[in-house]
């Protein structure tokens, strides 16, 4: 086995950061695989004060330092792992960092966070961020280790499954402990929406990610780290360590009990889960997904995040007839139940199971999977594909185990597939293009437009394309005491807010609480924890040492969307694209939520009057020079 | 005037797996007010089906309504 160094760096020691006094390095490690080149950008308070890590780092670096218009698979694009001022810190629910670039599905903005403990090992051995630039000429992947840095060969583990690599790198760095971002064939093959892994089972999922990774050459960033990440005021947040840990066994009963597979039927009732790619209001057999009779055959062991006490992550050993399922994949999460079971017409716990298994096995997206699979089947059903020895059909679950392979291989079908529904309508025409459910291209979330008005919006208006996590959720803002509700009073919102429908004040509602999710995505905090202003105000305060309030965390709430889209229109994105495809306004005819929906013009004024709140002209274009 | 008073259900699960449990309501209220006229109240958000139409937790209910609370969980 081949276990060459081809490059080596260490940077300068951190005394501060040993000290355990401070939540940041300064130190972002900057990599060019092209020349193997290695540097330390140095940032101090005020970079942290401005962009907090994650997503404003990611737009700081994407906006300085990559030409408009590149091509996201061209070594000119970058690569950006970066956790926030409080991954990795007592916080709990700080066990998260993000992954960014310039995305190959949709061209747009790339940002997608990944729980677990990578982020966390990152900051453990000095680094705050990576910025990797360039294209390595053979595979390579980086082995960084309390500030040493080393670009390995990786031509061994080119073409391996997320987990078989993981354990080659684990055994020849001789550590079991080492955390690994990786990306499996799917990444290789410069598939648009791989995902980069961590630790095999916790995906930075969202617009093609592995894509990138796999057009540098890089298969792995494997990390270890034995500082501490520090507070500088640690004291401003013990009021807010004992609101979590006195209270997280209320707060956070859904996720102990049964995480997020727990609302799979409850989504589905309520008219919350697209079923048979938006067609359908109901799934036949949607009591076999339901979690109450899914976990006693499927979930053997529960798994957590970094200093997270609620362990909501499921773990699912299968043996059985048509498939056994590794437990080292970890378990699909409701986005995955929606998009590979009611999405597809697929009742079949096992086959939704494994198609998330090898989701994580071959580094693929499963929303984005999913939604490509189902619109496959609809244009399989339609007669509007030729000449493939293979098409998937819709409520067959052996057909989606076989196209999550195909679509990692690139093979038949399968390439079209691997370039994601709105490339494939595009070839194959307006029919084609009638059945789509993407925004700027990303195949949407599982939580459905014409049920949740506001996410839909949000989904017009993301800068990565159609995503629920920097976004509204009605159904949070209907409720009176929800996190959501409670933020939104606390800003003047008149809520809770009506469930459907897009007022004027829910366009505020949206405006607020995207600020706030970019704030979350760029901390990087779970938001699944209910935080609110106080402990997010206190956190900050904490980590940082400088005093942050409510009003701080909008500015830098605000100048995260403004980077976000600025970058969306040096991209070459206009008002035009602020929009959602045909399935969105396709109506039901019976359901929960029959005959509901946005008109394509209700969602235009919402844009709109989203641009008019923001202070931004009919374009969506900020006034320049804002801070 | 004395009017019977006239009712409509409620079903909750209160957590996601629980047993569901039927309360009976005073008909012309809304959903909120009608739980807490008997004393529950829900610490998890949920959403309303009423009548199988997902609905309003402001929705005022009338008499002979069915009404199912479904348990609500964000991201994943």
């Amino acid at each position: 086995m081949m276990e060459k160094v081809l490059q080596t760096f260490e940077s300068f020691p951190v005394q501060k950061f040993l000290d355990g006094k401070s939540a940041w390095t300064g130190q972002v490690l900057k990599v060019d695989l092209s020349s193997g080149e290695m540097r330390v950008d140095r940032q101090g308070e005020d970079f942290y004060r401005r962009y907090l890590g994650g997503r404003g780092v990611i737009l700081y670096y994407l906006l300085n330092e990559t030409p408009p218009g590149v091509d996201a698979l061209a070594a000119e694009n970058l690569l950006i792992f970066a956790p926030g001022l409080l991954t990795g810190t007592v916080l709990p629910g700080s066990g998260r960092h993000a992954v960014g670039g310039k995305s190959p599905l949709t061209g747009a903005l790339a940002s997608g966070e990944a729980g677990g403990f990578w982020g966390a090992e990152l900051k453990r051995a000095g680094y705050d961020a990576i910025v990797i630039s360039g294209k390595a000429q053979t595979p390579v992947y980086l082995w960084i280790r309390d500030g040493k840095v080393e670009i390995r060969d990786a031509s061994h583990l080119w073409g391996k499954l997320t987990a078989d690599a993981q354990d080659i790198i684990r055994a020849e760095l001789g550590d079991k402990n080492i955390r690994t971002a990786l990306i499996g064939p799917a990444g290789e093959n410069l598939v648009r929406f791989a995902s980069v892994m961590h630790d095999v089972n916790r995906a930075a999922g969202r617009s093609g990610l592995g894509a990138v990774m796999g057009s540098k050459n890089l298969k792995a960033v494997a990390v270890r780290g034995s500082m501490n990440v520090g507070l500088a005021n640690k004291e401003v947040l013990d009021e807010t360590l004992k609101w979590i840990l006195s209270g997280y066994k209320t707060m956070m009963g859904w996720a102990i009990k049964y995480g997020t597979p727990g609302s799979v039927r409850y989504n589905h009732d309520s008219g919350g889960t697209a079923i048979n790619n938006y067609r359908d209001s109901a799934l036949e057999g949607i009591e076999q997904l339901e979690a109450k009779s899914y976990f006693p055959k499927f979930v053997t062991a529960r798994d957590t995040c970094y200093r997270c006490p609620v362990r909501c992550k499921t773990v699912v050993n299968y043996r059985g007839e048509g498939a056994n399922i590794e437990g080292k994949y970890g378990g699909p999460e409701y986005e995955t139940f929606g998009a590979l079971g009611p999405l597809c017409r697929i009742n079949d716990p096992v086959a939704v199971a494994k198609a998330n298994e090898l989701c994580a096995a071959y580094g693929l997206d499963t929303i984005s999977s999913g939604g490509t699979v189902a619109f496959t089947m609809e244009c399989a059903e339609k007669g509007l594909l030729h000449g493939f020895d293979f098409v998937p059909e819709f409520g067959n679950g052996a057909s989606l185990i076989e196209s999550i392979t195909r679509i990692a291989r690139r093979e038949g079908i399968g390439d079209w597939m691997a370039e994601g529904s709105a490339r494939m309508a595009q070839k194959i025409g307006k029919n084609a293009i009638e059945m789509l459910a993407v925004a700027k291209g990303q195949e949407l979330p599982l939580h459905d437009p014409r049920m949740k008005n506001a996410t839909a919006l949000g989904y017009a208006l993301s800068p990565t394309g159609a995503d629920h996590m920097h976004n509204l959720l009605d159904n949070f803002a209907n409720f009176p005491d929800s996190d959501v509700t409670n933020r939104l009073k606390e800003m003047g919102i008149d809520a809770p807010l009506p469930l459907f429908g897009l007022s004027d004040e829910k366009i505020k509602a949206y405006m607020y609480e995207v600020a706030v999710k970019h704030v979350f995505d760029s901390a990087v905090i779970c938001q699944f924890y209910p935080y609110e202003y106080r402990h997010l105000c206190a956190a900050l305060s904490a980590a940082g040492g400088w005093e942050v309030s409510i009003q701080e965390v909008h500015q830098i709430g605000r100048r995260i969307a403004i980077m976000a889209r600025q970058y969306l229109l040096r991209e070459g994105f206009t008002v035009q694209d602020d929009t959602l495809s045909a399935r969105a306004f396709y109506r039901l005819k019976d359901g929960p939520i029959a005959g509901r929906g946005l008109t394509i013009q209700e969602l235009k004024q919402g844009v709109q009057r989203y641009f008019e709140l923001m202070g931004w002209d009919d374009r969506g274009v900020p006034p320049p020079n804002i801070s | 005037m004395k009017e019977k008073q006239i009712k409509a259900i409620i079903q909750v699960e209160r957590l996601p797996g629980e047993p569901r449990q039927s309360i009976e309501v005073v008909a012309g209220v809304t959903i909120l007010e009608a739980l807490a006229s008997v004393g529950v109240s829900l610490q998890q958000p949920v959403v309303a089906l009423v009548n199988g139409k997902t609905s309003d937790m402001n929705y005022v209910v009338r008499p002979g309504d069915y009404v199912v609370l479904l348990p609500q969980i964000a991201g994943g």
